[in-house]
């Protein structure tokens, strides 16, 4: 019963966001001249090119962090691994004005460049993308059999043809489909590239739809680029999809032991120089935190509505789930395989699955349609009925729970079928109904991912601005929205401290994260 | 904490009241009814949470005055800048309440109130200038205002304003590149000089912002056969273009851009407010494109009386020098404000575009701003 009304509200919204897309083209239509198709492409082009490059850029920075980690056993790397994680969940704004603080004009670093443009969006991608790629370097790299990279050494490799001929073939499986999902991730940046590019001729396609809504009014451009954007994502989907790699996420299995608080210190010492030194300084410069009347409101705000997004998608999942489990011997192959030897389950650590089911394929929609797309849909028909008078807030909230699922159906759906699998011949023997079996029986196998995902989608919806950006800054007085008000307002010392109280809220969730469910995994 | 105190909350919801008696006959059953409890109470927390934010903060807060609903800009209406202090003002006198609605620059102001027509809630707007009035007027969302006052007549007779049954002057002022001196030691004197130097420039988005559009008129102005080669010139060192006026300023106190495009007056802020004086306007010897900023009423309104009256005070003497002092621009009306800002040198004016052409052009002109800037 859960599972239809759930999918059905999911569908009925993606129809209503379409809907609205298709009548702002049509209703506009005749009043729009802006539209170039020069322009279009350009953007196109541009939006590739920054990817690419970005891409690019992360895999060298990447292969050098992971050559120098990798094969190396030491306290520390426990915590460097995961502290490598730590970019991915890094509000973007938050980023922008680190890399600003640090590299810009009055910054720790003095560079020949100015951290605008599209240097600007390539160091920030960098940043946020290399210790990513890094991460899932190293772990490949490990997995070298010892007599080829003896044999290598015997051979006399120079470091250009080992990395070509030995490494190469090792992690380029894996390699491609993760340079695969970055370039996704950076072909729907968008917080970054507002802040950094925005001008004509540094912007991609998903800040060219919220500019062509919000600022030129064209909501025929905006429905035209929304198309293109959904077709550049479908391409990364379509080759995710084809070849179904291993992309490990923060949430993955690890090899790694739980670390010591010695460990712990002792790697956060070695992040400090590399991150941490301009994290730092930027959160010393630049809090007040006296004036607890400037950060109190935005904190408990984003605590609270994330914490309820978070949880809303979490049960928006279960039920999604629940049906599943329930169904009976037949549909779940058990009774026609008893007896027979159970063929292993592979470990998927894919967060990419073949659609096989319609959660699956919902997983895939969550990649491909950008939030901004769904949102802009979404916004024309909010504000052109009635509705449009009161507060978008619950928009916001339903938007941003539907970004959450695929991060949770990656998560959980694995570990669930597992879980099922193995006990609901059992459950329907002694006769568990669904709420017992959920409670009694998958509860204590999922929690641990679950806990983990949670504080991963809490600290991805505390630093979304693309969903109330469309919608409206005034209705959602979030950290991250505030800190771009505040920027928007001149008031700079508030936004650094806002950004300052944001980074140390994500890198306390984020620690919680790690210290509480270190070693959680879909096989667990 | 939070979130420990959140689990903790979880948890009890999650834990039955009273624990079961357990039933001899069908211990699965009775575990089942407690279960179905624990998770129905879950599922009604989760629900009324999202329940309560989908409603209106006016269904918790009483409605003693009646409220005058001001949309504007995000920088007018912010901590430092002139919306509080004449919300401030007006309430004392009004026994009404004015609630701010806001948009990040003029022309988002703007395409709000052609995305969201009637259902748009603003008794009185401000912040729309004389370029948007066309535009603005086409939409059908504003109304005469009926004013027959002395204030509205010397206000528009000092700025020329047209549409003036519609629109009533609050401010003005002269587009302008500022830039520091100690960084600058030798400006630009000319917009040419600018165009073919190499000195690094910021200015707002022209699409959003109004000073940004106001670029846009400034160079079509001075222009008119050759822009789209101007664009191209100024895109060589023009090192970003931010979404507002703030964050463009910003750049250029930063030291990240030499020049950043703003009004005559704000040096007038630095003098006064932070007794820094080496922040100035580059003056052209073209001329500089005038902007002036305006108000109007909703036809929409449900409190036109009060609208008129928010209208009417915006010109009046303390009104006016709030705006000059808070928003550092000119005011309309002739009012003293501080020697700074009444000193000021005015640049050479350039001859307004009317509002037929604006209408007829400014799409055009935007679009040769966005081919040509690439």
């Amino acid at each position: 019963m859960l599972r239809p009304v759930v999918l059905g509200s999911i569908l009925v919204t993606l129809g209503v966001s379409a809907a609205g897309l298709i009548l702002a083209m049509a209703e506009f239509n005749a009043k729009t001249h802006l539209f170039s198709w020069e322009y279009a492409a350009r953007i196109w082009l541009f939006t590739l090119t920054q990817a690419g490059l970005s891409t690019l850029a992360s895999l060298i920075l990447g292969l050098l962090i992971a050559s120098g980690i990798a094969w190396r056993q030491a306290p520390w790397k426990p915590w460097v691994m995961a502290s490598l994680n730590l970019s991915f969940v890094l509000p973007p704004l938050v980023v922008v004005l680190i890399l600003i603080k640090t590299v810009g004009h009055n910054g720790i670093i003095n560079i020949p460049f100015s951290p605008y443009g599209l240097p600007g969006i390539l160091l920030a991608h960098c940043l946020l993308n290399a210790p990513f790629i890094a991460r899932l370097l190293i772990q490949k790299l490990e997995q070298i059999p010892t007599p080829e990279r003896l044999l290598t050494q015997q051979l006399g490799l120079n470091p250009f043809l080992t990395v070509r001929w030995l490494w190469f073939a090792h992690i380029w499986p894996a390699l491609s489909q993760t340079l695969l999902f970055v370039f996704a991730l950076c072909v729907n940046s968008f917080a970054i590239v507002l802040s950094l590019g925005g001008g004509p001729s540094s912007t991609t396609l998903e800040v060219a739809i919220y500019q062509s809504l919000k600022y030129d009014f064209n909501p025929v451009e905006a429905g035209i680029f929304s198309l293109m954007q959904c077709l550049t994502t479908l391409g990364c989907g379509y080759f995710l999809l084809k070849h179904p790699g291993q992309i490990h996420t923060s949430i993955e299995t690890s090899p790694i032991k739980k670390p010591s608080n010695l460990a712990t210190f002792m790697s956060l010492s070695l992040l400090g120089s590399v991150w941490g030194i301009p994290i730092l300084g930027f959160i010393v410069n630049q809090i007040q935190w006296l004036d607890y009347s400037i950060w109190l409101f935005p904190v408990t705000y984003s605590v609270g509505y994330g914490l309820l997004v978070s949880l809303s998608g979490l049960l928006l999942v279960i039920a999604l789930l629940l049906t599943k489990s329930t169904e009976p011997f037949k549909k779940t192959g058990l009774l026609k395989k008893r007896g027979q030897p159970q063929k292993p389950k592979t470990q998927n650590t894919s967060i990419i699955k073949s659609p096989r089911t319609l959660t699956g394929l919902l997983t895939h929609i969550g990649l491909i349609i950008p939030t901004i797309t769904l949102t802009t849909g979404l916004t024309f028909i909010w504000y052109r009925t009635a509705l449009g008078s009161v507060s978008p807030i619950g928009l916001i909230l339903w938007v941003q729970t539907l970004m959450t699922l695929p991060f949770y159906l990656r998560a959980l759906e694995e570990p669930w079928r597992r879980a099922q699998t193995h006990y609901n011949a059992l459950c329907n023997h002694i006769g568990l109904g669904w709420l017992q079996r959920t409670w009694c029986v998958y509860r204590p196998i999922l929690k641990p991912i679950a806990k983990k995902t949670f504080v991963l989608t809490l600290v991805i919806v505390m630093g979304d601005i693309a969903t109330p950006a469309l919608l409206g800054f005034e209705h959602f007085p979030s950290l991250a929205v505030s800190v771009s008000q505040a920027l928007s307002q001149y008031q700079f010392d508030t936004a650094y401290t806002l950004a300052s109280i944001h980074l140390i809220l994500t890198l306390l969730l984020f620690f919680l994260a790690e210290k509480r469910f270190p070693l959680c995994s879909s096989g667990r | 904490m939070l979130f420990s105190r959140m689990t903790t909350l979880l948890q009890s919801i999650t834990k039955p009241a009273l624990t079961p008696k357990p039933d001899p006959k069908n211990p699965v059953k009775t575990s089942q009814q407690s279960l179905t409890i624990r998770v129905c109470c879950l599922s009604i927390f989760t629900v009324g949470l999202l329940g309560v934010s989908f409603f209106p903060n006016s269904v918790w807060s009483s409605e003693a005055k009646p409220k005058l609903y001001v949309a504007s800009y995000d920088s007018f209406v912010s901590q430092w800048g002139p919306g509080p202090k004449l919300k401030a003002l007006f309430e004392q006198s009004c026994q009404c309440e004015v609630q701010f609605t806001t948009a990040i620059e003029g022309v988002a102001l703007l395409n709000r109130i052609k995305i969201q027509q009637k259902h748009f809630k603003a008794d009185v707007v401000i912040g729309l200038d004389t370029s948007l009035s066309q535009e603005a007027i086409n939409t059908g969302f504003f109304q005469r205002h009926n004013l027959k006052l002395s204030t509205v007549a010397t206000a528009q007779r000092h700025t020329s304003i047209a549409h003036n049954d519609v629109f009533i002057p609050i401010d003005k002022g002269y587009f302008s590149f500022i830039y520091d001196q100690k960084r600058v030691p030798n400006p630009p004197k000319s917009m040419a000089e600018l165009i073919n130097g190499d000195l690094s420039i910021a200015y707002p988005d022209p699409r959003v912002s109004t000073v940004g559009k106001g670029l846009v008129l400034w160079m079509n102005q001075l222009y008119p056969n050759n822009t789209d080669k101007v664009w191209k010139q100024l895109a060589k060192h023009t090192v970003t273009v931010p979404a507002n006026w703030s964050e463009s300023y910003a750049l250029m106190l930063e030291g990240e851009v030499d020049l950043a495009l703003s009004y005559h007056s704000s040096p007038a802020y630095h003098q006064i407010v932070e007794n820094r004086s080496q922040y100035q306007a580059a003056l052209f010897e073209e001329g500089h494109y005038q902007q002036i900023e305006t108000a109007a009423m909703s036809r929409h309104s449900q409190q036109q009386t009060l609208a008129q009256d928010f209208l009417a005070f915006l010109l009046s003497p303390t009104a006016q020098k709030v705006l000059a002092l808070n928003n550092w621009m000119m005011p309309v009306y002739p009012v003293a404000t501080q020697a700074e800002l009444d000193q000021l040198p005015l640049p050479k004016p350039l001859n307004q575009f009317t509002p037929e052409i604006l209408e007829q052009q400014s799409k055009h002109w935007l679009l040769m701003w966005r081919s040509h800037s690439l």
